[in-house]
């Protein structure tokens, strides 16, 4: 096993941005859920492949469809996902209704609607439809669906084709709609990540050099975070988000036994409020996230906003500011990071950034980045006391 | 007993608005993030904390929240998935009244400026209003929305106007508004006012110094000394070719929209239309406004913009056969709707439609109150003569027979 502390400080510091990243993840999925994000953005992507400038706005209407609007919660929200099959028979009857042919009557004042003759053979009224629709890209496309669902020898199109090759290509532009929905998640996880890492002082310049200088706390993470990646590993059947569940909870195992008080209490109040308009899953999550970044701190990371440290300690009028709890060593760099400079600031500020920036990548990417650390760590020979090192692989 | 008719209001939601409609409603400073603010606000949880956030500065001020209130029900109503959804919200305050109908006045939002937007066309809303008419075939009474820049082209125009209201499909009348950025008289409309003046076919128009209007800038209008016109009599074009001229030249004005956009929808641009169409059967919707008949109109309308145009309304509807009026949003305001009574039994009383703008009004006063103040107002007989009698008048056409 390789033992140096620059990889074990790296492998530490993995792991901590690993469990940050789920609670990022859930302050976005909350956020997602609040706003409708995902309904919102496929009800974009559906306008986008239905988009007809010069026949109808058949994204538009497909959302009045019973089988697309029965989908929704309530009058106020949008499904938010839609079968391909379901896409593809919507779409169908959607444009077929364009063959029909109702009108309106009137008999002693008063008025009825006369449904026409419909055509019972959906694909026919599709084939009718599409024929008498405004030359554009989407007839085009519609009518290659349709030239592909023909079957020559009974000489009749089969809906069946018809509806498969509409959900293929429906189910082609989500595969690539959700890698665009990612990209438009990134700025929100940097805000996301931003928030965190104020609510809970994280600033990663500082939680690197403490973890440098500190090997009792480097090694306790250096091996929760190895626990991590076996659990993590090992859980070869689940779900990516599945694994980030088990591993959070097998490090909780710790947590309910440390009854000391929270070191969190700011961003317990603001979770707080956002429990208030979440659903009971939410509100388990947002509880296991707090109890664990609480975990986090009493293990002795440096987070949270003390009056021994920085920028609260900025504030402080006392001279003697190297009281920092953290400190094992006559460490300048300790002291000068609790007072005041625009040096101070500067890298304090660049300690945040790159704390934001890091959460925003993700849970799934740290641990998966964790077990490669883990294992370079683990494939290194440890050095013999002769000095020769053997490699052990 | 003839059906009670709300000859006025709308079931379009902010889906068939463009994108960039906001542009109206910001300072301009904010005109980039339009589009933005638009998605926000359709949101109820935006418009939840924009609430709490705006009611607490009030309170903190001091000052009158239900304005808000109302003005936030306004969009939240305007933000139903659905035309069906904002119909749904009507019906309930019409539930002690026998057998009504209701105009749903469809709008072409798609010529406010030049500015991209993913909006469905005009097409996809008159689809909807169909489906939502196969529903309540004996209720709702469409109009469809024609404006002249649609298709670029006269005959097409007619055309496709006239794929809505042959026998098969669902629309009873015309809507135009001419604030959105053409004049009434725009030539491109001449084959429209044929075809309704020999079918009988009813036209609402828009007459009222407020409400929505063109988003662009004068420049980029059609707003010129020189505007073709279906009708070249000098004695009506003169003096409005000169209001052009002043409007022109009055460089601050220009840059007020709000203002400027008057210039489409003044009463007397439609004397070359009623000269040319005396049979024509066109609403002057709103009757003025209130502030018109109330003589409080605001003094930054120029004077070039005068005279009152409720006069001018009341005139026209001495003047031409088939001019009508109704008192949608106006009677949101009890002292203009306590002006308006007396007329009701006048000579023209006869030729004013009831109507509430739902859901616009809904920044004054929900449905149910508008309806209550004016039955108290106006009184049972009067209410019967505009909703009953005058709008069975008004809808007559081949249509509507």
């Amino acid at each position: 096993m390789l033992s140096n502390p620059y990889i074990e400080t790296l492998i530490a510091l993995i792991f901590i941005y690993a469990l940050l990243s789920t609670l990022v993840s859930i302050l976005n999925e909350w956020f997602n859920h609040f706003i409708s994000s995902r309904g919102v953005f496929l009800k974009q992507v559906i306008n986008n492949m239905l988009f007809d400038p010069i026949n109808q706005s058949y994204g538009y209407l497909l959302y009045r469809h019973p089988m697309i609007d029965k989908l929704r919660k309530d009058n106020k929200s949008l499904p938010h996902y839609i079968s391909a099959e379901a896409f593809a028979m919507a779409t169908i009857e959607t444009i077929a209704e364009d063959a029909v042919k109702d009108r309106i009557t009137q008999e002693n004042g008063i008025f009825k609607l006369q449904e026409g003759a419909r055509e019972k053979d959906t694909v026919k009224r599709f084939a009718t439809a599409v024929e008498n629709m405004g030359h554009s890209e989407l007839k085009k496309l519609l009518r290659y669906f349709l030239e592909r669902s023909y079957n020559a020898t009974t000489e009749k199109y089969d809906i069946e084709i018809l509806k498969k090759e509409i959900a293929g290509w429906f189910n082609e532009h989500m595969d690539r709609a959700s890698g665009w929905y990612k990209t438009k998640q990134r700025p929100r996880l940097i805000l996301l990540g931003f928030i965190i890492a104020i609510a809970m002082n994280v600033d990663s310049i500082h939680l690197t050099r403490v973890l440098m200088t500190n090997p009792e706390l480097r090694t306790k993470f250096v091996n929760e975070a190895e626990k991590s990646a076996d659990v993590f590993a090992n859980a070869t059947d689940s779900a990516v988000d599945d694994k980030i569940r088990t591993v959070v909870d097998s490090f909780m195992a710790h947590a309910d036994k440390d009854t000391s008080p929270s070191r969190m209490q700011y961003l317990n109040k603001a979770v707080t409020q956002l429990k208030m308009l979440s659903d009971s899953a939410q509100q388990a999550a947002f509880d296991k996230s707090l109890r664990m970044t609480d975990q986090m701190a009493k293990m002795g990371l440096p987070f949270g906003w003390q009056d021994d440290a920085a920028p609260v300690s900025w504030l402080n009028k006392h001279e003697d500011k190297n009281i920092h709890s953290f400190a094992r060593t006559n460490d300048n760099y300790f002291s000068k990071r609790n007072q005041f400079s625009g040096w101070s600031l500067l890298v304090y500020l660049l300690g945040i950034i790159i704390t934001a920036i890091s959460l925003s990548f993700g849970a799934p990417f740290w641990f998966d980045v964790l077990l490669k650390f883990v294992n370079i760590r683990r494939a290194g020979a440890k050095p013999t006391e002769t000095g020769t090192n053997s490699n052990k692989k | 007993m003839k059906p009670f008719v709300n000859c006025h209001l709308h079931l379009f939601n902010s889906n068939c608005a463009p994108d960039y409609y906001f542009r109206m409603v910001l300072p301009k400073a904010l005109d980039p993030f339009a589009n933005l603010i638009k998605a926000f606000l359709e949101k109820k949880t935006t418009r939840w904390a924009v609430q709490a956030g705006l009611w607490m500065a009030i309170k903190i001020r001091g000052g009158d929240t239900s304005a808000l209130s109302r003005y936030l029900e306004f969009v939240k109503i305007g933000s139903a998935a659905s035309q069906a959804d904002v119909f749904n919200q009507i019906r309930p305050s019409y539930n002690q009244i026998d057998k009504v109908r209701y105009i749903a006045l469809t709008l072409n939002m798609d010529h406010m400026a030049h500015y991209n937007s993913t909006h469905p066309p005009i097409d996809s809303q008159l689809r909807e209003i169909i489906d939502l008419k196969k529903t309540y075939p004996d209720n709702l009474f469409p109009f469809v929305s024609v404006d002249p820049r649609h298709l670029g082209d006269p005959d097409q125009l007619l055309a496709w106007m006239q794929q809505y209201m042959n026998n098969d499909k669902f629309f009873y009348g015309i809507k135009i508004y001419p604030a959105k950025g053409f004049f009434p008289f725009d030539p491109a409309l001449d084959k429209i006012y044929a075809f309704a003046e020999a079918n009988q076919i009813p036209i609402m128009t828009h007459c009222t110094r407020v409400g929505s209007y063109y988003i662009d800038t004068i420049e980029r209008s059609c707003v010129n000394e020189n505007a073709p016109t279906l009708n070249n009599n000098p004695a009506l074009m003169d003096p409005i070719r000169n209001r052009i001229r002043m409007l022109l030249a009055d460089t601050k004005t220009c840059k007020n929209n709000k203002i400027w956009c008057n210039i489409f929808t003044h009463p007397e641009h439609y004397l070359p239309v009623l000269e040319k169409y005396p049979q024509l059967k066109l609403c002057f919707a709103h009757y003025g406004g209130d502030k018109e008949v109330n003589r409080t109109t605001a003094s930054d309308y120029p004077a070039y913009l005068s005279p009152n145009w409720h006069d001018l309304i009341n005139q026209y509807l001495r003047t031409y056969t088939n001019v009508y009026t109704d008192i949608s949003y106006t009677l949101s305001n009890a002292d203009a709707l306590k002006k308006i009574k007396p007329l009701i039994s006048s000579d023209i009383g006869h030729k004013i439609l009831f109507g509430t703008d739902y859901y616009m009004v809904q920044q004054e006063n929900p449905e149910k109150h508008i309806l209550g103040q004016a039955i108290e107002i106006l009184g049972g007989v009067d209410m019967d003569k505009i909703a009953r009698d005058n709008a069975d008048n008004y809808l007559k056409s081949v249509y509507y027979p």
